[in-house]
């Protein structure tokens, strides 16, 4: 048996804990540098905005129907996500998070499942804050449906018995289902099908005809044999990229160099959080599309490092050069990115035959990363960042770090 | 900022061998018997001398855990009107809760609105006087 507890709202949720004023009201949360709607509360979605929506079209709207506006708070959502989940792992052993709001659970060789659940909910909602559902069924793709049932039904489902299964795939529109993209469903919409029953009653030779050996799975676990593993492991990345928009836009190449320094550098930490060393990185620049007054241009350009590499000297040097490449006078950026593709793993780093590899770089960024974790990340960085970062995120509805800055927890009267 | 790095000096022994080697335990940490259950611990902070009869000071540091159930005696951080406050829960011989602060002047009664977001299971506050709040020192419980 498989367990989904699922966040409901969860950015929303997050925002509201530490703002009880908030509660009943509509919130919505914006994309990193105040993009567009990436979560809403469930007045909000009564209000009618959708995900996605740009704010700047918005605005009005959002200003006419007082709803509140946040932006993305990760620092606070990682640390209640992980709360939800270790709260979680107490009752459940054996975790495994699928994103920062939704966790699976192994839960076999558990009795009375169904009273089991309801005491779970109840408590990690209590410890946390954070309203949750759970799901529970035979595999992964029957516990994502038994949760989204869950969130419409008291919040707990447990489809044990076969009967349960075939009565909650009978009622469960095709595509709400894991797995079913846009492009199957509109297949399936053309035969007629609407519920997960019926799909579930076409042949399996169907499944193999049309939906690849995905739909073959997917069949399976339909009729509760699981083909998903609790812990399949994502696949290892074959590229890690940092891609930011700037708060405005940038046309002065000193001040574009100051932001790739920064995505570099970050994308070198990243790298070395992997143990990966990169052996080509990519550079991008883009220009606004929005604006077809304004002069497009979207360079890119792939630079081959002579050795592969994840200090942070290196990574920024290579990728500086190939900004001030791309970089043209007279255009308007408005987003840069640095991309690390050909990734292998740090211990079978292979040296060059005619150049000698420093040793002194890697142990600099070893530093680097011991000084940025005892003290807070950006405690040490490459000077040539700046000091004035206006290229940064936009974040003008940025809430408070509550549960990881002490100078920022709530004061009570 | 708080130091989370201790500084300890090198303990590479030029003479002889520390006897103490083979007995070394972990150093006391405060948070052992501050923060019994980390993921459901807060921390919040306390403004105003309205509880400063139950020991709890203007400045204090409130250690506010979710899991445990408010009773009658506790001091809680509750919710009531889109505020957070920290008072004594209370509860009447016929079940009625009621929060309480140390002036006894805003008694607030139960109501349909009244929430307990936790319970402030320890307080932390500076003792030192004014003289002494220097440097580092000024990191004691506070801000």
């Amino acid at each position: 048996m498989f367990a989904l507890c699922d966040c409901n709202n969860f950015y929303a949720s997050a925002e509201r804990l530490f703002r009880p004023a908030l509660k009943g009201l509509p919130i919505v949360v914006l994309s990193n540098n105040d993009g567009c709607v990436i979560a809403r509360s469930e007045e909000a979605k009564l209000a009618g905005i959708r995900m996605g929506d740009p704010e700047f079209l918005i605005r009005d709207l959002l200003k006419k129907l007082d709803i509140h506006v946040f932006s993305s708070n990760y620092v606070l959502y990682g640390d209640l996500s992980e709360r939800v989940m270790s709260n979680l792992s107490r009752w459940f052993p054996t975790v495994v998070p699928y994103s920062i709001d939704e966790c699976f659970a192994w839960a076999g060789g558990m009795d009375n499942l169904d009273n089991y659940v309801v005491l779970v909910r109840q408590e990690i909602i209590k410890n946390t804050g954070i309203p949750v559902s759970i799901g529970i069924a035979p595999t992964k793709t029957l516990a994502k449906m038994a949760n989204k049932i869950a969130k419409k039904s008291g919040g707990t489902c447990v489809l044990s018995t076969s009967d349960d299964i075939t009565n909650a795939v009978a009622q469960f529109p095709v595509e709400d289902l894991w797995g079913v993209g846009r492009q199957y469903y509109q297949k399936l919409a053309a035969l007629n099908i609407q519920t997960v029953g019926q799909l579930r009653d076409l042949p399996e030779g169907w499944f193999k005809q049309h939906m690849t050996i995905q739909g073959q799975r997917l069949w399976n676990e339909l009729w509760g044999r699981p083909m998903l593993s609790l812990g399949d492991p994502p696949p290892k990345a074959k590229g890690l990229s940092v891609t930011r928009s700037f708060s405005g836009y940038i046309e002065q190449v000193d001040i574009l160099c100051e932001a790739v320094t920064a995505y570099a550098s970050r994308l070198a930490e990243k790298l070395r959080t992997e143990k990966m060393c990169c052996q080509f990185l990519e550079v991008f620049l883009l220009t606004n599309k929005h604006r077809e007054d304004h002069p497009q241009h979207y360079p890119r350009h792939t630079h081959r490092l002579p050795i592969a590499s994840n200090n942070t000297l290196d990574i920024v040097a290579a990728a500086t050069r190939v900004a001030r490449m791309l970089f043209q006078y007279g255009i308007k950026y408005r987003k840069a990115g640095v991309i690390a593709t050909a990734l292998i793993p740090e211990h079978e780093l292979q040296f060059h035959l005619f150049q000698r590899h420093d040793p002194k770089a890697d142990k600099l960024s070893e530093i680097l990363d011991h000084l940025n974790m005892a003290y807070g990340r950006g405690t040490v960085r490459i000077a040539s960042e700046g000091y004035k970062k206006q290229w940064r995120l936009k974040h003008e509805h940025l809430s408070a770090g509550y549960t990881t800055r002490w100078e920022d927890i709530i004061k009570v009267s | 900022m708080i130091r989370k790095v201790q500084q300890r000096a090198q303990q590479t022994i030029s003479g002889f061998k520390s006897p103490a080697d083979d007995y070394l335990e972990g150093r006391l940490d405060i948070s052992d018997v501050l923060v019994i259950d980390p993921h459901c611990t807060f921390y919040f902070r306390m403004d105003g001398d309205t509880m400063s009869g139950f020991q709890i000071p203007h400045g204090s540091l409130l250690v506010v855990d979710r899991s445990l159930r408010a009773i009658d005696g506790a001091i809680v951080i509750a919710c009531w009107q889109g505020k957070l406050l920290c008072r004594s829960l209370n509860f009447s011989p016929c079940g009625a809760a009621s929060l309480q602060s140390s002036n006894g002047i805003d008694p607030i009664a139960k109501d349909a609105n009244l929430e307990v977001w936790g319970v402030v299971i320890a307080v932390c506050y500076n003792v030192m006087p004014k003289g002494l709040l220097k440097g580092k020192y000024r990191n004691v419980c506070a801000l």
